[in-house]
């Protein structure tokens, strides 16, 4: 039933070439699909009745990619509008941001683009934003059509999938596209010794937070 | 567990079982989940029939899944039926007698009605006639718990006595499955009755049970197109003669219940006023009492006229006559032959004993006993296993539906009944001294006080039959003197919270008192509101691993107790997590909604004062920085690893605190905790997230940052009653001030003195403990300890074994020192101490810290030298120091208390 992952799948497989980090965050309306898209990357699994995710909840994943390891430290944050004051804490600093909506609600459509707007306006500036239309499997319930979220994409030049987190629809693939599209140059990047620079929520920002070991 | 239901006297426990009609597999429903399973829907609905207490229906009891959507229900139950008693007792044969019996299953039925239901599956076999002559009907609850047996693939009711009308729209009602709200006609009911009667009166069979199902329609849907049933009936059975002998009332009352035309056939409710009945009594309320907290034992509410009556004058069981010869014993009882008299006459004597008991309890006692209804069914042949290749599919289509293979279906609704053998139970009991139950609160008298048992693990306390016999009587006799007996629940309630009584006792902790289903029931829990689309969608995955909670009843009731809740604290919010912090009340208070959200209600509002304001940031951040403070003075070496990793409490801590553990946990490991919260003040969650820290000390300790979030994204297998054990420990090494919190709710009683210290009087507001700004509390790393705090602790010094419990370290310089200090502080100023690297100089100080350490060392200085009490706690943190703190506005605030000294 649950599929594990697809070829690239993680491990310390590859390891010759360069590892990176980068942290990862998921935003979108309650009950979207967000922390199953993260349980079906990272673990590969899907609970039908998965949990509500209060403040953030926090994994990682590895995938390689041609001759690089990347490694992503996701943040999965709670959907309700009211721990929104709370995103900002899990945003800073992130290199990536994955914008999920669900595409039987067009609310949560609208939802998701206020949160692009947002991240547009206060996260860094290179962020690298996807925009997953989440519970493909759902089709025919769909009340978010493919090309008006593909325009809305194109036009904001954020990568865009319909995803589903239940078959495992492009899970893995959205994940790939936002490791192929980050920088993995020097500067982001680089096996400096010092380790993880952290982001510390109730600190100021750091930052960007990806380096390497 | 609640309501109270009656009493077993002497009734057996007997089980029953049939299936839920399975939905094809890998269906699912609108929203993209699974459908619910039916058994869980019946699961669901069934719990409210607990609330069933009537002396003609059956008390259902309990209620099981089993494996492939099995149901087993367990019910009062009476070795005689109708059928077979009237064949026995004359007296039940003759018109008055009979007429009673009438009487009593329209009481039953006006009941029913009154609940919100109807039978639709009376029968000779479904009415029971119980030792004293009382009719109770069986297996009335079929059609509500099954939603008019759209849960089910057979149909309700026994055909030949169904009424014709239901048996003509049949086809139709099983085309929608989907009706969800149970109504059913009354006036079927009243063509079964009439049916059954007639039958008894005119002494025949309508239809041979043998016969096909088409005869058998057949029959009712002819007798339904004569224009006078009861004629016909006789004239068909040669029994014409026997019709004439029937008194006019009599007559005329089958006639009625034999109207054709169900519009025109009279309702049970006024059935009731026939003349027939002229000389019967009403047995009781024909109303549902809802169940009520403070408990009211409802057999002595004189409130209720109809409970009064039936008190005094009907249902006393002693000043009735038992039937003669009826058989009490189930057949499979062990030979008396082979006891000893003396052991006859002890279980003769614990089953009187017992059978005053509440059946729900004696059924709680039997499994833990060692019952187990499924276990008994398969005893007795009613559950039959079979081999798995039989139950193979012979075919599968693609879209994962198979075909045959499956159940049988005679067997998806077994009619028989089994006895629930309660002689083990009687056995396990037998020595426990009668006077034992009844035990006499006022006088402190709370069952055993055997101190072997109350030192075993909890787990082994809670599964002793024995031990929860004697928790169970105590408690229920103190809570039925709440609140007046409040602080002896208190008392018994530290010892172990019997889980049958959870809900009550939790409730009284709660101190939840008042008239608390007035005001829920003038709660708007209908009107759509802003929050109503986050409650939709949080409530299908909230502990929904548990049958109850995940039963479309179960989500009915989150949904009002959560929406009734938002609507009655119109200064707070819904924040996600109220919905798991919602869920143990359900859990317990399935059948009591306005219990559910009084304990909610007060629980927010002692553990959880202001979190779920609209903005809780300050809260929230005191309420973590204080638990940062807990962690360095608790588990300096932990908490200086998580420092250096980054690891902070904001993130990981939110959901601990937010939702009391409630989403952290699952519901059983939740009740272990809860049990000890209750007790406790509401600094004890900070406790709790101490001790469940140190159980995974070892692994934090060798764990990086991501690791650390990974342990608690997944939560391990936490030894709970460890954690419980600890948590109190904690609490009791913590003095008061370090978990002070600004944002707490204010005690009512704050008047009184916090301290026995003689120093401490109302004029010094200096030594009390008060708000901190959380900037503040967020840059210090050690706890502050308040004045009165600190000269308590230094108390204790003098009632101890002269070993204090504190360490007073006093930073100021040697000067400012010998000007005036606390008696028994040590010396040691900063500059001399501690190293400009912040660590410690070697010497006489360090010594006399090292001498101390385990103790609480309280760090005094200037309030105008705060920074220096700063850097000297946080290098002994730094130095794994346990129970670091400082003082609270420095030394200055004993000036007016006369507790300096100049030292020697």
């Amino acid at each position: 039933m649950a599929q594990r992952g697809g070829a690239q799948r993680p491990g310390n497989g590859g390891g010759q070439g360069k590892i990176c980090q980068f942290k990862l965050v998921l935003l979108g309306e309650s009950a979207v699909g967000k922390s199953s898209l993260v349980l079906r990357f990272v673990k590969g699994q899907f609970h039908e009745y998965q949990e509500s995710t209060i403040g953030a909840a926090f994994l990682t994943q590895t995938v390689c990619l041609d001759d690089t390891t990347v490694k992503f430290e996701i943040w999965d944050t709670a959907g309700q509008e009211r721990y929104h004051s709370l995103a900002p804490m899990y945003y800073r600093g992130a290199q990536a941001a994955i914008v999920v909506y669900d595409i039987t609600n067009q609310d949560t459509f609208g939802r998701a683009k206020t949160w692009v707007k947002e991240l547009q306006r206060q996260a860094s500036p290179n962020i690298v934003i996807a925009l997953a239309g989440n519970k493909a499997d759902l089709a025919n319930k769909r009340m978010v059509e493919y090309e008006e979220a593909q325009t809305y994409a194109e036009e904001n030049s954020l990568l865009f999938m319909e995803t589903s987190a239940k078959t495992a629809m492009n899970v893995n693939d959205i994940f790939l596209a936002i490791a192929k599209k980050l920088p993995k140059s020097d500067n982001t990047a680089s096996g400096s010794p010092g380790g993880t620079v952290r982001v510390e929520p109730n600190q100021q920002t750091q930052g960007a937070a990806g380096c390497c070991k | 567990m609640y309501p109270r239901s009656p009493e077993l006297g002497k009734a057996h426990l007997g089980a029953s079982t049939f299936f839920a009609s399975a939905h094809p597999s890998e269906s699912c429903g609108s929203n993209g989940l699974p459908l619910t399973p039916n058994s869980i829907r019946i699961f669901g609905r069934a719990r409210a029939l607990h609330i069933i207490n009537h002396p003609h229906l059956c008390t259902y009891v309990d209620i099981h899944r089993g494996k492939h959507e099995r149901i087993m229900v367990v019910q009062e139950y009476y070795s005689m039926n109708l059928g077979k008693a009237v064949q026995k007792y004359e007296k039940l044969r003759s018109t008055s007698g009979l007429s009673q019996v009438a009487h009593q299953i329209l009481q039953g039925l006006v009941y029913l009605n009154n609940f919100g239901s109807v039978s639709c599956n009376l029968s000779p076999e479904n009415i029971l006639v119980d030792p004293f002559g009382q009719a109770k009907l069986y297996n009335y609850g079929l059609y509500y718990m099954t939603e008019a047996g759209s849960a089910v693939s057979f149909p309700i009711g026994c055909v030949q006595y169904t009424a014709p009308e239901l048996l003509l729209s049949g086809a139709s009602q099983e085309s929608n499955p989907s009706g969800s709200t149970v109504s059913g006609n009354p006036a079927w009911d009243v063509w079964s009755l009439g049916l059954i009667l007639t039958e008894v009166l005119l002494g025949c069979t309508i239809t041979n049970k043998n016969e096909s199902t088409e005869k058998q329609v057949a029959s009712v849907l002819e007798l339904a197109q004569a224009s006078d049933p009861l004629l016909k009936l006789a004239e068909k059975h040669q029994a014409l003669d026997k019709l004439k002998f029937l008194s006019e009332d009599m007559k005329d009352f089958l006639h009625q219940c034999l109207t054709v035309n169900p519009e025109e056939r009279p309702l049970p409710r006024s059935l009731l006023s026939h003349r027939l009945f002229q000389l019967c009594v009403i047995s009781a309320s024909l109303v549902p009492i809802p169940p009520h907290f403070p408990v009211i034992d409802p057999a002595l509410c004189l409130v209720d006229f109809a409970q009064y009556k039936a008190k005094f004058g009907m249902t006393s069981r002693n000043q009735k006559e038992m039937l003669p010869d009826y058989p009490l014993t189930s057949g499979d009882q062990d030979s008396p032959q082979l006891l000893k008299q003396t052991a006859i006459s002890k279980r003769l004597c614990v089953k009187e004993l017992l059978s005053e008991r509440s059946m729900r309890e004696i059924y709680y006692l039997w499994q833990l006993a060692g019952g187990n209804v499924e276990q008994e069914l398969k005893k007795q042949k009613l559950i039959r296993t079979k081999p798995a290749i039989l139950a193979l599919p012979s075919v599968m289509v693609v879209e994962g539906e198979v075909f045959g293979g499956g159940i049988n279906r005679h067997q998806l609704l077994e009619a028989t009944t089994i006895i629930l053998p309660l002689q083990n139970l009687h056995s396990r009991l037998a020595h426990i001294p009668p006077e034992k139950y009844y035990p006499l609160i006022t006088q402190g008298e709370c069952g055993t006080d055997d101190p072997e048992i109350s030192q075993l693990p909890l787990v082994i306390r809670e599964r002793d039959v024995e031990y929860q016999f004697h928790r169970l009587l105590t408690f229920e006799r103190l809570l039925q003197a709440y609140p007046f007996k409040a602080d002896a629940i208190l008392k018994e309630a530290r010892k172990d919270t019997p889980p049958y009584y959870r809900a009550l006792v939790w409730a009284a902790l709660l101190h939840v008192d008042g008239a608390i289903a007035q005001r829920y029931q003038q709660i708007d829990k209908e009107t759509p509101t802003a929050t109503d689309r986050q409650i939709e969608v949080d409530i299908p995955r909230c502990h929904q691993y548990d049958e109850l909670l995940s039963s479309p009843q179960g989500h009915a009731k989150f949904t009002r107790v959560l929406k009734a809740w938002v609507v009655s604290h119109p200064h707070l919010v819904y924040w996600q997590g109220l919905d798991s912090l919602c869920a143990p009340f359900l859990y317990l208070n399935f059948n009591n909604e306005a219990l559910a959200y009084a304990c909610l209600s007060m629980f927010i509002d002692k553990y959880l004062h202001k979190f779920f304001l609209r903005d809780n940031s300050e809260i929230i951040q005191e309420y973590l920085a204080k638990f940062s403070h807990m962690i360095a003075f608790h588990e300096p070496k932990l908490f200086n690893h998580l420092h250096n990793i980054g690891f902070i409490p904001e993130l990981y801590a939110i959901p601990w605190f937010l939702t009391m553990y409630t989403h952290v946990f699952p519901l059983h490991k939740i009740f272990l905790l809860w049990d000890t919260l209750l007790l406790g003040e509401a600094s004890l969650p900070l406790c709790i997230g101490i001790a469940l820290l140190r159980q995974l000390k070892d692994r934090l300790l060798q764990f990086g940052f991501n690791e650390c979030i990974l342990l608690f994204s997944d939560m391990p297998d936490i030894d709970m009653e460890r954690v419980v054990k600890e948590c109190v420990l904690v609490f009791c090494s913590t003095p008061p001030a370090v978990t002070f919190r600004q944002h707490e709710r204010s005690p009512s009683d704050l008047s009184k003195p916090s301290s026995h210290s003689p120093h401490l009087t109302d004029a010094n507001q200096d030594l009390i403990m008060d708000a901190v700004p959380v900037s503040d509390l967020k840059s210090e790393k050690c706890p502050r300890i308040s004045g009165a705090g600190l000269l308590e602790l230094m108390a204790y010094k003098k009632s101890r074994d002269g070993r204090s419990k504190v360490l007073v370290v006093d930073v100021r310089s040697t000067e400012e020192f010998s000007r005036g200090t606390l008696a028994g502080a040590v010396n040691m100023p900063i500059d001399t101490t501690i190293s400009s690297e912040n660590t410690l100089v070697p010497g006489p100080s360090t010594d006399i810290l090292i001498a101390n350490r385990g103790r609480v060392i309280a760090i005094m200085g200037s309030r105008n030298s705060w920074d220096q009490v700063l850097k000297f706690a946080e290098c002994l943190l730094n130095h794994e120091f346990h129970r670091v703190c400082t003082l609270h506005r420095g030394v200055e605030v004993f000036r007016s208390s006369g507790a300096l000294i100049v030292p020697a």
